[in-house]
């Protein structure tokens, strides 16, 4: 680019500024699609060493591929799930939002190179092409907005550049481009804002985005890129699943119990993540609600995991305990124990009643202490505990009829007192000794004369 | 003969006797004046009695493995001693030397007779350390009874049998005496 292209682009630059004096200060949301850093319709396609910051997802296809070598930082892949269908559904909401913004410049037909632009609605009736430096002058506004409604296809060139000064200090989610069609980032490309393409986007070998590639119907492909989701932190909350335990059934009675979640952003849904409910129960994934009447008696641990709309997730442990039909309470005392002091040999009996001896017992959930045991014939807890704490755990005990009590208890273990290791000689040893060695001095004087 | 012998023991003069039984006792109260003195205690027995729990800990750890020593405190996983003053055999090593230093004696056989039974009771006394913490390891209940009943007796009858052994078979006779 010569001097005298220079000045004339500058001179543009310096007339749209003027046109676009009035900074756009609307926001543009994504919805949850805000968490991805790759979004695709179709397929997400990788190779090389790219490394994409927040979720990679595709919906309704769910190919993605290269991952890795392609690594995913702070968020993970959600192939064609609930959460890159709800993230779809949000890119397109904010794709229309952003197409149905009315332009502040027509630049169709003006490359964007060595443009410096201000905050304003910028328009392409057909394709937009970048070759060389784009600069987005936010004029110091932290709510600053550049939309770029680009026709059909945005190109740019090996090299090129998109830097958005005087932004206050922030440039996340302050550019947007909502492409017709298809974007292409040439090779060693450093590109600044959103992509909301309608069909595809491919980011060439080495370019860079500050910003996410998200396409709505077509595919993704990246080449040892960087994908910067421009200061989203996709660090999921804690979400918690209720209740923390769930009751006892019966075989043939009826079981309703809901778990719920919280913490995170509703909905939820809900699955079974490890072990398996009782035969004949059944776990709605959309309510939480476990239903059904057990068929078989025994024990059930499983794990239930809450999964929030934006992909994070919760679990907890349940384990609970059908017990044969027709079959007796069986309880098991004593209703605590006691607490036990680490190196120190703790025994303490579990026994129960109600049912058929004899019982077995067992953990039905839960630990013991380390170092203490179960014996499952006589529920005898003993053995010397290694670790200070409160320790949670369940015993289960079985009469000779199959049929299940158990209780809860918590054992706390506190840190030991060393004794001490005593006197060589107590008070009494050392006068026995004193008197001892006086009468075996003259004994042994009177034996030799002297 | 036996009646001419017990004559001979009953007619021999109390006064050497006497003056072992007040030299024993002085000895006693001057080594007990020194060790209650708190420099001597702080510099002398306090750094002793880490350093036996040391050795204790070392022969342990030929024995078995997760021994540590913290201070004067001996602990594995499944037992932990403190080996507080008056748990260093010291206490009975001060009787068993007063009782040497006031025998007749020569000043070389009494040097001897304090170092080798010095270090015979402190070895005594770290195989009953290592004893009483196997003890509390694994055999608990009986920790107390042999801490308290049993290794009380083994260290008196063992400091007793030094002693009459040391004055019968080493204990030079003055030059005085034995003329």
């Amino acid at each position: 680019m010569n001097r005298k292209s220079s000045l004339a682009f500058a001179c543009i630059a310096t007339v749209l500024a003027l046109i676009a004096s009035n900074p756009v200060a609307a926001q543009i949301s994504l919805g949850t699609a805000q968490n991805f850093g790759v979004l695709a319709g179709s397929t997400v396609t990788n190779t090389g060493a790219t490394t994409v910051n927040g979720n990679v997802g595709v919906s309704p296809g769910s190919a993605v591929t290269g991952f890795p070598p392609g690594i995913v930082v702070g968020g993970a892949i959600h192939s064609n799930d609930a959460v890159a269908m709800q993230a779809q559904n949000d890119l397109t909401t904010a794709y229309n939002n952003i197409a149905s913004t009315p332009c502040t410049v027509d630049l169709t037909g003006q490359n964007l190179g060595g443009l410096t632009l201000t905050p304003g609605v910028y328009c392409f009736s057909t394709s937009a092409q970048l070759t060389g430096a784009l600069t987005l002058d936010a004029l110091g506004n932290p709510n600053a907005l550049f939309l770029f409604k680009i026709g059909s296809t945005l190109t740019t060139a090996s090299g090129s550049s998109v830097t958005i000064i005087n932004n206050g200090g922030n440039s996340c989610n302050k550019a947007f481009w909502q492409v017709g069609s298809s974007a292409t980032l040439g090779t060693g490309t450093s590109f600044t804002g959103d992509i909301l393409a309608l069909a595809s986007i491919t980011l060439t070998t080495g370019s860079n985005t500050n910003g996410r590639a998200l396409a709505s119907t077509g595919a993704v492909t990246l080449d040892t890129n960087n994908v910067n989701t421009c200061g989203v932190v996709v660090a999921c909350p804690i979400i918690t699943v209720n209740p923390a335990t769930l009751p006892n059934g019966t075989v043939g009675s009826a079981y309703n119990q809901i778990v719920t979640a919280s913490g995170g952003t509703s909905p939820y849904t809900f699955a079974v993540s490890s072990g398996s409910l009782p035969v004949g129960l059944v776990l709605n994934g959309a309510t939480g609600a476990i239903t059904g009447s057990p068929t078989s008696p025994g024990t059930f641990t499983f794990s239930i995991t809450a999964t929030d709309t934006n992909g994070c997730t919760g679990t907890r442990l349940y384990t609970i305990i059908i017990a044969g039909a027709g079959c007796p309470a069986i309880t098991l005392s004593p209703t605590t124990l006691p607490p036990a002091m680490v190196s120190t040999p703790y025994a303490q009996t579990v026994t129960a009643s109600g049912g058929t001896a004899p019982y077995t017992y067992s953990i039905a959930a839960g630990a013991l202490p380390p170092g203490l045991t179960l014996n499952p014939a006589t529920g005898l807890i003993s053995g010397v505990p290694v670790q200070t704490g409160l320790f949670n755990v369940t015993i289960r005990a079985t009469d000779s009829g199959g049929c299940i009590g158990s209780r809860a208890y918590t054992i706390g273990v506190a840190a030991f007192v060393p004794p001490a290791g005593g006197p060589t000689l107590d008070a009494v040893g050392l006068v026995v000794l004193m008197i001892l060695l006086a009468v075996a001095g003259v004994f042994v004087m009177g034996k030799l004369s002297l | 003969m036996a009646r001419t012998r017990k004559a001979s023991v009953a007619q021999r003069p109390l006064r050497p006797r006497v003056v072992f039984v007040a030299k024993f006792c002085a000895a006693l109260i001057v080594f007990y004046a020194i060790v209650a003195l708190n420099p001597v205690n702080d510099f002398v027995i306090v750094p002793f009695t880490a350093i036996v729990a040391r050795c204790a800990a070392a022969i342990l750890g030929t024995l078995e493995s997760g021994i540590q020593v913290t201070g004067t405190v001996i602990r594995s996983p499944r037992f932990a001693l403190d080996v507080e003053n008056g748990c260093n055999g010291i206490e009975a090593a001060i009787l068993l030397a007063a009782a040497i230093l006031a025998f007749p004696s020569t000043l070389r056989s009494r040097l001897i007779g304090l170092a080798v039974t010095g270090v015979a009771i402190e070895l005594l006394n770290l195989v009953r350390l290592g004893s009483l913490f196997w003890l509390g390891e694994y055999h608990r209940p009986i920790f107390d009874f042999f801490h308290v009943a049993v290794w009380q007796s083994l260290v008196i009858l063992a400091a007793i049998a030094m002693f009459i052994f040391w004055s019968l078979r080493f204990a030079e006779r003055p030059v005085a005496a034995s003329r």
